[in-house]
């Protein structure tokens, strides 16, 4: 199968090149580009070293945003599955074989890496909470468990994409809950597989402050609109 | 109210209307969304003169005083003016990620042509 793995950037200038290299040494038969999301620092050019391709956005408008950017890529370009994983080195690329053996097994149109089916992966209590409560909302919508739906370590197919890639199909900041939602109720089947996430290093927490209460209100909202919205 | 009152109030809306106005002239506020603040200019320009008519609408609805009514009002203006202005800005967000991601995906096929050119 034509494979292309899509790597979201920002700022990662120190990570992009040991992530693009470990991609490249476990999934040697997929093509690989790295989506720089109007990054400041020279995630581009260390990106652009590797051999990998490059996406370069001309301002920052979101992980989401920047996914998107490469399912349309990948529509554009024939690929028959993407995997995404993120520029930081949270994700370690030797998992990606086991979301396409389950994807193989369970005939899933999307497998959802979770770093909490085996891990050990620690989150603070409040996004544990916020994790948990939305998780149970998507098993109980979808009637597949779900324990992570945030994580960007997704593998998915054509179809699933070449959708996510057209116009406001996804979200610019972070996809959750709300997109397994939706692609549940196109009939899309949506499983997860356990993988192995390493604790992100230093940088600003996307969860101080007032923003779990944020992340919250949106997410409800969101949902929401998923079961109001036609198909 | 008094005269010098309704005076005020008057050239208060006046001036934000003649200052809209002039921002359209000049090119630095777009007509159709320069449409909401003059109808807020319009609405203070007739504030002047509306105690009257608000006085009678107050009381029948129970309101013992009468400039509560006006602030009501002038806070709803205010906030359908506010989202009718986060209605444009989701669009041009909307449009602003359109646009970041066809430069992209512009921009690496330009380069693989071009190398592609370069290699003959």
């Amino acid at each position: 199968m034509k494979t292309l793995a899509i790597i979201p950037a920002y700022n990662e200038e120190g990570t992009i090149q040991e992530v693009v290299m470990r991609t490249r040494r476990e999934i040697p038969s997929a093509d690989i580009v790295v989506v720089n999301d109007g990054s400041s620092d020279n995630t581009s050019p260390v990106a652009e070293q590797t051999g990998a391709m490059v996406l370069n956005l001309p301002c920052n408008i979101g992980y989401g945003g920047a996914l998107q950017t490469g399912f349309r890529f990948a529509a554009k370009h024939g690929y028959e599955v993407v995997v995404t994983i993120d520029g930081d080195g949270q994700h370690d690329p030797s998992f990606a074989h086991q979301l396409m053996a389950v994807m193989a097994a369970e005939q899933a149109d999307v497998v959802i890496g979770s770093r909490f089916l085996q891990g050990q992966y620690q989150v603070g209590l409040a996004r544990k909470l916020a994790i948990r409560v939305f998780s149970r909302m998507a098993t109980r919508y979808t009637g597949t468990t779900f324990t992570d739906p945030t994580s960007g370590f997704q593998l998915l197919r054509r179809r699933v994409f070449s959708y996510l890639a057209l116009r406001d199909n996804y979200p610019l900041d972070y996809p959750d809950v709300n997109i397994i939602m939706a692609l549940h109720k196109m009939k899309f089947k949506v499983v997860e597989a356990p993988v192995r996430m390493m604790e992100k290093p230093g940088g600003e927490s996307m969860h101080s402050g007032l923003k779990p209460v944020f992340y919250v209100m949106r997410m409800s909202l969101a949902i929401v609109m998923v079961l109001l919205k036609k198909v | 109210m008094s005269f010098q009152v309704r005076l005020t109030i008057f050239c208060m809306g006046l001036s934000l209307f003649a200052l809209v106005l002039g921002l359209v002239r000049k090119g630095r506020f777009r007509e159709e969304l320069s449409v909401v603040w003059l109808l807020i200019g319009l609405t203070a320009m007739l504030s002047s003169g509306a105690d009257v008519v608000l006085d009678r609408v107050a009381f029948k609805l129970g309101i013992s005083y009468p400039p509560v009514l006006g602030f009501v009002m002038l806070f709803l203006v205010l906030v359908f003016g506010f989202l009718y202005f986060s209605v444009v800005a989701s669009d041009l967000k909307s449009s602003l990620k359109e646009l970041a991601q066809q430069t992209a995906l512009l921009e690496h096929e330009l380069k693989r042509l071009s190398e592609k050119i370069s290699q003959r």
